[in-house]
């Protein structure tokens, strides 16, 4: 995938993971801001003046993370603004070499928010033994579901799915091998985001991760081209 | 220009380490004028379940869950590092969606619960 096609169809999949975000605050007392996100999202899928929009929605970015002292939705927030901002310095740098440091930091991102979680659950005991998931599910704040705090007590199904999480985690680099591990890890990736909605109605994470995606298939063939040349 | 930067750190270099341990959990409880502030009621906007048109909705359109966890993310910033700012969010958040009119008054507390030795232990660590 070019750079061209992989930064249009974030924008793509960034403006519509901001409209999905605004929506969910045009009626509270900060709606302001969100119309404005809303329509500079707008213009964003139109492909209008796309730089300056990009510019534009950043400063509302830091208007809205101002007003909330932090992230809204934390991680969600995050990555959205964090792909914002590489997109935008993609826009703006003044050289190739200077666009492809921009978005490969993204991408670079990305592979580290999946891997990095996997060694924090793995230096962890408790994800090991299952517990920590146990604990997640029978007193957290998380659980989308009163029903979903009975399965605290299913230990042997919690410590399979914590292995089978922390695996996924530390194997995501992997998706860089080939084209087919790449879509391979991200259908698993996916499938894990709604997972997460169902258990713990993380759905900001789902638009928010897809965004990024794009990163990745141009990332993937640029890191091929370079031990090609190395 | 200090704040912008302090905004912006953790979303150039985030930590990205979800989940990697489960701290005790923050519950809100209120406490009505109405009801001479006798009572403590726990905010809990969780249904019983989900059906499958439910969780179609919620990968769309989770307001009331997203709103919520921000609330709690209040809760455990006015834990952590006690400011003006999330007590104001939990009161003003908590009225509207409780639907409470502006001469209404309300009290909340934060209840930390967590399990120690197999039972569930519940600490309130702050009174409004």
């Amino acid at each position: 995938m070019s750079l061209e096609l992989a930064m249009r169809l974030t924008e793509l999949f960034l403006a519509i993971a901001f409209i999905q975000q605004s929506l969910e605050h045009v009626f509270a007392a900060e709606k302001k801001l969100f119309w404005i996100r809303i329509f500079l999202s707008v213009l964003l899928l139109c492909n209008f003046s796309t730089t300056w929009i990009c510019v534009l929605l950043f400063i509302n970015g830091i208007m809205i993370l101002n007003h909330f002292q932090g992230p809204y939705n934390g991680g969600a927030d995050k990555i959205t603004m964090l792909t914002l901002a590489c997109l935008t310095l993609a826009h703006l740098a003044p050289s190739l070499l200077l666009q492809e440091y921009a978005f490969g930091y993204l991408a670079m991102q990305l592979i580290a928010s999946y891997f990095v979680a996997g060694v924090a659950k793995a230096l962890n005991p408790d994800w090991w033994k299952g517990k920590a998931l146990q604990d997640l599910f029978a007193f957290s704040i998380f659980p989308a579901a009163e029903k979903f705090r009975d399965f605290s007590t299913q230990l042997l199904l919690l410590r399979f799915a914590s292995v089978g999480i922390i695996v996924f985690e530390l194997m995501f680099p992997l998706i860089l091998i080939s084209k087919t591990f790449l879509i391979c890890g991200l259908v698993l990736a996916f499938v894990f985001h709604l997972l997460n909605v169902y258990f713990f109605g993380f759905n900001r994470f789902v638009w928010a991760w897809l965004a990024a995606y794009p990163s990745l298939f141009w990332f993937c063939e640029f890191v091929h081209k370079v031990v090609v040349r190395a | 220009m200090l704040q912008v930067f302090k905004l912006l750190a953790p979303i150039f270099i985030p930590a990205w380490q979800f989940f990697r341990e489960i701290a005790p959990s923050p519950r809100i409880e209120y406490a009505l004028d109405s009801e001479q502030f006798k009572t403590w009621h726990e905010f809990n906007l969780r249904p019983q379940e989900i059906n499958f048109w439910g969780f179609v909705r919620r990968i769309f359109y989770n307001r009331e869950w997203n709103e919520m966890l921000f609330i709690m993310n209040c809760a455990e910033k006015l834990i952590t590092s006690p400011n003006q700012y999330s007590s104001e969010e939990i009161l003003k958040r908590l009225k509207t969606n409780l639907k409470l009119s502006d001469s209404e008054h309300l009290k909340f507390r934060l209840v930390f619960v967590s399990i120690e030795n197999g039972a569930f232990r519940r600490v309130i660590l702050h009174e409004s």
